[in-house]
């Protein structure tokens, strides 16, 4: 039950939820397409892609706070990067000295860029993961054609995912009752024996899954309801979309 | 009488040489309501598993309606025989409830339509109408159960197969599930440990024992005999 917070956001009404997936996913690859490729020497540019990201957390009503923590979340990958950058990237003009290290401007630049490269696309991915249930998601994907195999593993990830989670817990919980000092020796002994238990249950699950689906008739293609429903909202929001950005590009050349 | 089930002289053995069933024949006819019991490892789970052609028998057959379960029959009896695994939480794999109710039925073929229509019967008959857009794993273990019996009422087999269907329910979640068990007009067949859920909903044991049928008779008969439940590892529920 505790893991249900993965889906918490994507489970509210907005009018950003009510759009149809497949919306959601065309702008947010368009978006992180346009955010990526503005070139490094003309980042003034990327202020255009503010607005939309503004527009839609404001329509979405998803709580700033928490949304911006899992933000956080993800920014250990690129920190290190970005503190690397100033230093290492020699190129433009020497703006500090810091010890034996020195800090450069175009590195500066490029550090600059990366951060704001960085807020826009992982933003604009956040945004769609907390405004579209994984379902609803997995079947947009169905709609562009991905193949229903590739789809399927998707969904057992997604569905099995907690199972794995809770039962990893249960294991550690009985290891670590069972343990006179949790953290000693025996523990750290006892892990790969529990990596091994969890792989063979999983195997096992699998198993029993897929009787369980020859039980109902499971014959190798996978069949679901297509329910989609494409709305004038959404051509609304696409046209929109592409519009904002064509303007852009106009104005900015 | 028509036998709905026929199994004759059933043998399995695991791949390990373990003999799991040795030469079980039973007949079961249209309506019936059966137990199987029995200790752990009995063979409960694999008989089960033969009904609707998941195991192969290694000796012995199987009959379904009438017909023989082998290659070639299993895909137009499969749909007949509605098997509701132990654990619901390999039952039911898809991401939503309306996914998995509608599992079997597109497998089955059905127009879109009908396949809404008997989403939404299976969802009413178990209690639970409107649960089609939840997530599995944001339900309880009550509620689960009932979704995995939906998922294989939406399919209208003629016979139901349930193993230990009340396993890891709580009294009430496990009361509610028994009368729903009790309404349900198809031919039953349960493996189960909770004898006082046989003398609610069924009216005929079969007790396996070591993989043999060690007896099979009447609920009242079978669940009062004190010391042939006591010889087969298992308690009078009275006591």
């Amino acid at each position: 039950m505790h893991h249900a917070y993965v889906d918490r956001l994507s489970g509210m009404s907005s009018p950003m939820h009510r759009l149809d997936p497949r919306t959601k996913i065309i702008c947010t690859l368009a978006f992180c397409g346009v955010a990526v490729s503005v070139p490094a020497d003309r980042l003034a540019l990327l202020a255009w892609c503010a607005p939309p990201l503004i527009a839609a957390l404001a329509v979405s009503r998803l709580p700033l706070v928490y949304f911006l923590k899992r933000c956080l979340l993800l920014s250990p990958f690129v920190a290190t990067v970005l503190v690397l950058f100033p230093f290492t990237q020699h190129s433009g003009t020497e703006l500090a000295r810091v010890g034996p290290l020195v800090v450069y401007s175009g590195g500066l630049l490029m550090s600059v860029g990366l951060a704001a490269r960085f807020l826009c696309t992982v933003l604009a991915a956040l945004i769609l993961a907390c405004t579209t249930p994984f379902a609803a998601l997995l079947r947009a994907l169905e709609g562009f054609r991905i193949p229903r195999l590739f789809i399927m593993v998707l969904s057992f990830l997604y569905r099995y995912l907690f199972v794995l989670v809770d039962e990893s817990d249960r294991m550690r919980r009985a290891r670590d009752s069972r343990s006179p000092r949790p953290g000693g020796a025996a523990t750290l002994r006892a892990t790969p024996g529990m990596v091994g238990m969890l792989f063979i249950r999983t195997y096992d699950r699998s198993e029993r899954v897929y009787s369980a689906m020859l039980a109902r008739g499971f014959d190798g293609a996978v069949r679901t309801l297509d329910e989609l429903h494409f709305h004038f909202a959404d051509a609304a929001v696409l046209i929109g979309f592409a519009a904002y950005f064509i303007a852009a590009f106009i104005i900015a050349r | 009488m028509q036998h709905i089930v026929s199994v004759n002289a059933l043998g399995y053995s695991y791949h390990d040489g373990t003999a799991a069933l040795r030469g079980i024949s039973l007949q079961i006819t249209v309506g019936e309501r059966v137990a199987i019991i029995g200790p752990n490892g009995a063979g409960k789970t694999t008989l089960l598993l033969h009904l609707n052609g998941i195991l192969q028998p290694t000796a012995g057959t199987i009959e379904i309606c009438g017909r023989k379960l082998d290659r070639a029959s299993i895909a137009e009896l499969r749909p007949k025989v509605g098997v509701v695994f132990q654990n619901a939480d390999d039952q039911l794999f898809m991401p939503t409830v309306f996914d998995d109710v509608a599992f079997g039925p597109l497998n089955m073929g059905l127009p879109p339509d009908e396949v809404k229509r008997r989403v939404s019967a299976a969802l009413s008959d178990v209690g639970l109408a409107g649960f089609e857009r939840k997530a599995p794993y944001h339900l309880s273990g009550g509620e689960k159960k009932a979704i995995a019996i939906a998922t294989v009422l939406s399919m209208s087999p003629e016979i139901l197969v349930l193993d230990e269907p009340t396993g890891s329910l709580d009294h009430r979640a496990r009361r509610r599930l028994i009368r729903l068990l009790a309404q349900l007009p198809h031919t039953l067949i349960t493996a189960t440990h909770d004898l006082r859920m046989v003398m609610d909903v069924c009216g005929r044991v079969i007790i396996l024992d070591g993989g043999k049928v060690a007896a099979d008779g009447r609920t009242s008969d079978i669940l009062l005999d004190a010391k042939l439940l006591e010889s087969h590892g298992l308690e009078s529920p009275d006591s």
